[in-house]
């Protein structure tokens, strides 16, 4: 299964969903942003090389740490080298060696929001109660919708009880889950670790896991 | 023969409802849904997808294309949750997948944009892409596929949402004259095209061009300044691994090497040769991207003006001729260093030391 996270705007938090997903999935996590890489980083082969021709999808996948990356570099030398393209098989071959691979798309609705989106067999939309968040989760719905990566859920990240969780279901059509705004999320992220691992107790982290398990309910397993 | 198959999904209150159809021959059928419910089809703009009619959806499936429709609704499930009521043989013009996905503009637009403004009240519940049909032959509803009938291709995903790639202009690059070599400014595209020989660039692995010529069309604009890609292509190391910073000095990370070979050399022979074997063996095995980019956008204005010779007979413009200029002097610097440094690379692979012999 592969799966984009997307939002549209920047800010909204794609990253650290991306990345706490990834850890709650067993997946491996890939920072599609070729421009602005924010998912932690390390030595080695990352998917500037990768789409570049300089390294292949599996040996850029970095498997120390808490859960398992392809990081992407962080040069604008690097992006302008690559080869975004690529990014589609690149991601397929990582899927097929290691099965579930979450990729973190960039902002914006370029090309490369596109090619996580094309790549993907379903999506997750993160958007915060913001309007200029909301209008951009729903371009970006659109979008995923035409590349038939179907929407999975919903995260309405640094919600409150208060935010109008069933309206935003409503308008993109899918089950929302709210992250609370809580800095033992941003703290991890900080520190690189999934946000389970460091403060498993908070709602942030059990907000987590109720969106792994929507995932698992509602991703396509007719295709493969 | 048709059989349809199903799967059932609930989640917040709402039944998710996937069909898919498969068939002997090439039928046209028309499914009913048998939940004691409303039924919210997917919609695009608002209007219900092609196929749909209030609760019934309807479609051409043939043997080895799956028809695949979903909709959603807020009532619990059962079995079946809807069934074939109509099975007929379709023509073998009649286009795959929900009727009316082409032509959804004509008369049934109409229906279409009444119903829902009378009945559905704005409720825009998506079941995502399943009501799509499987395989081939998609409609072009979208501007993201290629042209019509087709899958989305990367290519076209590119195409049409445009290239993510950095623009060229965006890569802050050292000033080119090494007297300057720790200003990370920006090199003024005009400016550096006039400046003498001083794009000096710096390639210690050959620039065999031996790229691909093919991949992702980037903007081949004829006046693109030749000092900025070799300056890119400068501060690109070899291996490509955890470059942190773009706006390493002109000589730093390439000329390492060769600085400190003049003086460290000699007196460690044997430990060198480790050293500088390394990075030749990473080298070796590829051009870095930014050199087989620089040597493509080269390549692609060398080609537009051989283009226009032949079309024309005339001088080109003269913009294009400053271009061609500069690329000329950045081409034949980095032939002179690259020849250079493999004459050192050789002569160190033969340990014959003599760290002065490719210096300037």
């Amino acid at each position: 299964m592969i799966l984009a996270v997307v939002g549209g705007k920047g800010g909204v938090g794609k990253s650290t969903v991306a990345y706490n997903l990834g850890a709650h999935l067993d997946a491996v996590v890939v920072d599609a942003d070729l421009a602005m890489a924010d998912l932690p980083g390390a030595r080695g082969p990352d998917l500037h090389d990768v789409l570049a021709g300089r390294a292949t999808p599996v040996e850029a996948v970095r498997e120390g740490g808490p859960v398992a990356m392809l990081p992407c570099g962080r040069s604008l030398v690097g992006a302008r080298a690559c080869e975004p393209t690529a990014l589609v098989d690149a991601v397929e071959t990582v899927s097929d060696v290691y099965g579930r691979v979450v990729v973190d798309c960039p902002a914006g609705m370029s090309g490369d929001v596109g090619l996580g989106l094309l790549v993907a067999d379903a999506c997750v939309l993160v958007t915060t109660p913001t309007p200029a968040a909301l209008g951009d989760a729903l371009r970006a719905r659109a979008l995923a919708r035409e590349l038939d990566a179907g929407l999975v859920a919903v995260v309405l990240n640094r919600g409150t009880e208060t935010a109008p969780t069933e309206t935003i279901a409503n308008r993109l059509g899918a089950p929302v889950t709210v992250v609370p705004e809580d800095p033992a999320v941003a703290n991890a992220q900080a520190a690189g670790v999934p946000v389970a691992t460091t403060a498993p107790e908070t709602p942030a982290a059990a907000a987590f896991d109720d969106l792994a398990d929507a995932v698992e309910r509602a991703a396509p397993s007719a295709r493969r | 023969m048709v059989t349809l198959d199903w799967e059932t999904d609930r989640t917040d209150g709402v039944t998710l409802v996937r069909l898919y159809v498969t068939a002997e021959d090439r039928r046209r059928v028309r499914i009913e849904n048998r939940i004691d419910g409303p039924v919210w089809p997917p919609r695009e703009e608002g209007q219900p997808a092609a196929g749909w009619d209030d609760d019934t959806f309807e479609g051409v499936v043939a043997p080895g294309h799956r028809l695949v429709a979903g909709y959603a609704t807020p009532e619990p499930p059962r079995n079946p949750p809807a069934e074939v009521v109509a099975d007929d043989p379709a023509d073998a013009e009649a286009p795959l997948g929900p009727v009316g996905a082409e032509a959804v503009e004509t008369d049934a637009g109409d229906d279409r944009a009444t119903a829902t403004d009378g009945g559905s009240s704005g409720t825009t519940t998506g079941t995502g892409t399943l009501g799509r049909h499987d395989n081939g032959d998609r409609p072009a509803d979208g501007s993201t596929g290629t042209s019509n009938g087709e899958e989305p291709t990367p290519e076209g995903v590119v195409r049409s949402l445009g290239d993510p790639v950095v623009p060229r202009e965006a890569v802050p690059v050292p000033d080119a004259s090494p007297e300057n070599e720790s200003s990370g400014a920006r090199a003024d595209d005009s400016s550096g095209l006039h400046e003498d020989d001083s794009p000096a660039p710096h390639e210690d692995n050959s620039p065999t061009p031996d790229e691909d010529d093919s991949p992702a069309p980037r903007e081949a604009e004829s006046t693109a300044p030749s000092p900025d890609e070799t300056a890119s292509a400068n501060s690109e190391t070899p291996g490509g691994s955890g470059e942190e910073s773009v706006e390493t000095g002109d000589e730093a990370p390439l000329e390492e090497p060769a600085g400190d070979g003049a003086v460290a050399t000699p007196n460690r022979a044997g430990l060198s040769l480790e050293g500088i074997a390394q990075p030749q063996t990473d080298a070796e095995l590829v051009v870095p991207g930014a050199v087989r980019a620089w040597l493509r956008d080269v390549d692609r204005r060398l080609a537009a003006v051989e283009r226009r010779q032949v079309a024309e007979a005339t001088d080109p413009d003269p913009t294009v001729q400053i271009a061609v200029a500069g690329d000329r002097r950045a081409l034949a610097s980095v032939a002179d260093r690259v020849e250079t440094l493999v004459g050192r690379a050789r002569a160190v692979e033969h340990g014959a030391n003599d760290p002065d012999d490719g210096g300037r």
